[in-house]
């Protein structure tokens, strides 16, 4: 046999030789070749000091030491893959909603864009205030608010929903905004019946109709004002409504409900869920909050880079009843049918560690998939 | 069964940080990377994960390389003065950048494919997969490999020499 070349020789030493029989053969050669022995001693003695060599260019500090928890590379393929799947601008369309909203509502809280409430309900037009942005000619706001009535209503259709259910839900916040300023320190919060909270007596609202636009009676303004920085800085009166199936079922004044956020600590909301309140690790939480109703909902809302709030809201997953199991999955999705407060985005739900958690956020479904695959 | 990425992910992530900073010199910007190697991972599910990171991995470096060499390249023509720091760093760091910089010259030696096939080896390839990764013939590992060994201790050696001439 030839001596043995380089290639050969550091197959041998990396332990990565070919079949047996060439094994056989380059052994037999070594035993009897002393120059290719000596080689081969040279060559291992380099590879492993190219290995010293390379072992003295490994990062430091932190990288060195630490990996990452996986649910940080969990995070960023929630937030970079569907940007590469579509090129639907859905963020940009969720804080365009947003700001129609908010441009909506407070034009209507200046009373300067209803007109006598009386008489829209007299015409059986559902149009809420907001909607009327359609005659101003930006051309995103109606799909955008439409959007609103279908979240808010668990995704049913506006259309499908009767007339007065469609014109309750179109205007929830205005209709909290109108009742503070009638009588501040009143049923704010709670739940109220729908013919007091959502449709005040006529007689009542056609003088503000008429003196349009009178200013707010100076507590009014002020009550208005902390109210108004209340929902900016704390977001602690988010009202809304909705329960379509009870809208289908006729009993559409009894459907409004006004949701109320309170802070509660980690250790409350713990207390309520039965454990922890999950979270995304990678995300700082900015508040936990509980559903003022009887059946709990904890809300944590974390920030998620972007300027993109995520809001997981949670409660304890009850098995369902003999009852319930019996009649089959129709019923036991009524699990899932809580009332939650309108949210201008997507959402996405799961059951983890016992608790029925909704993620949501102005992300697309997969991203909030993900996250959800990475709760602890 | 799916892939336990959880899993590949702490046992690889290490090995991955480490074959990127011997492209990119820079530990944070390795560790961004390799999670970035990861995140691509979720989203194409690879049959071969170990190979499929590493391809994927090494093709960020070159992109990250290149985009490097224009920034540099911007930076030339705008480059101010830029102070001396005040506090000299440890003798510590300085020692490690020192060898730091003498690997990277010594890597800096070799060819493209020497060195790929030198930090494949490093990060526990075996024969097949580093053919498999770089396109060359399994024969040719061994002599390709031999070579870069070589190459790298040499340049090493004499960087070291020169150093402590200077020294």
């Amino acid at each position: 046999m030839p001596h043995l070349d380089d290639g050969h020789i550091a197959e041998l030493i990396d332990s990565a030789g070919a079949a047996g029989g060439t094994d056989r053969a380059v052994a037999a050669h070594l035993r009897e070749c002393a120059a290719c022995r000596e080689r081969v001693e040279e060559a291992r003695a380099l590879a492993a000091e190219a290995r010293r060599i390379l072992a003295r260019a490994v990062p430091s500090g932190r990288a060195a030491s630490v990996v990452p928890p996986f649910d940080e590379v969990l995070v960023r393929a929630g937030h970079a893959a569907p940007r590469r799947r579509r090129g639907v601008p859905w963020r940009g369309l969720a804080w365009a909603a947003t700001v129609v909203m908010a441009v909506g509502v407070g034009w209507y809280a200046r009373g300067e864009l209803l007109g006598p409430t009386g008489s829209l309900r007299e015409a059986g037009d559902a149009v809420a205030p907001m909607a009327r942005l359609e005659r101003t000619g930006d051309d995103r706001a109606p799909s955008s608010l439409d959007t609103l009535p279908a979240a808010a209503a668990g995704r049913s259709s506006v259309a499908a929903t009767p007339a007065p259910a469609r014109a309750l839900a179109s205007e929830p916040t205005a209709r909290v905004d109108r009742d503070e300023a009638a009588a501040p320190g009143g049923t704010r919060g709670a739940v109220v019946p729908a013919e007091s909270a959502l449709v005040p007596p006529r007689q009542e609202r056609q003088p503000a109709a008429a003196e349009a636009p009178r200013p707010a009676p100076a507590p009014q303004r002020e009550e208005r004002a902390r109210l108004q920085t209340e929902n900016e800085v704390a977001d602690r009166r988010v009202v809304g409504l909705v329960a379509p199936q009870a809208a289908k079922a006729g009993a559409a004044d009894q459907v409004a409900v006004a949701f109320r956020w309170q802070p509660v600590t980690t250790t409350e909301a713990t207390r309520l869920l039965g454990r922890e309140p999950l979270v995304v690790r990678a995300y700082p939480v900015l508040d936990v909050s509980v559903l003022g109703d009887a059946d709990s909902v904890v809300r944590v809302r974390q920030a998620s880079g972007d300027s993109t709030v995520l809001e997981l809201l949670q409660w304890r997953d009850v098995a369902p009843t003999t009852r319930a199991r019996e009649a089959g999955p129709e019923a036991d999705r009524g699990r899932d049918a809580r009332a939650l407060p309108p949210f201008i985005g997507n959402e996405a739900r799961a059951t983890v560690g016992g608790l029925r958690v909704v993620a949501r956020a102005a992300l697309d479904v997969d991203s909030l998939r993900v996250l959800l695959a990475g709760l602890r | 069964m799916p892939t336990d990425w959880s899993a590949i992910y702490r046992t690889t992530f290490p090995d991955l940080v480490r074959f990127l900073y011997r492209k990119v010199w820079e530990a944070d910007r390795a560790q961004d990377l390799a999670q970035e190697v990861f995140v691509r991972a979720l989203d194409h599910d690879p049959e071969h994960p170990r190979a499929w990171l590493f391809t994927v991995a090494a093709n960020l470096a070159r992109d990250e390389a290149r985009s490097a060499i224009r920034q540099r390249r911007h930076l030339a023509l705008i480059k101010t003065e830029r102070p001396a720091p005040l506090v000299p760093p440890p003798d510590e760091e300085l020692e490690q950048r020192e060898q730091h910089e003498a690997v990277r010259a010594a890597l800096g030696d070799l060819g493209e494919r020497d060195r790929e096939v030198l930090l494949l080896w490093d990060a526990g390839f075996d024969y097949d997969e580093i053919a498999h990764q770089t396109g060359l013939a399994r024969g040719a590992i061994g002599t390709t490999l031999s070579r870069a060994r070589k190459r790298l201790v040499e340049a090493y050696r004499s960087r070291e020499g020169t150093d402590a001439a200077l020294g």
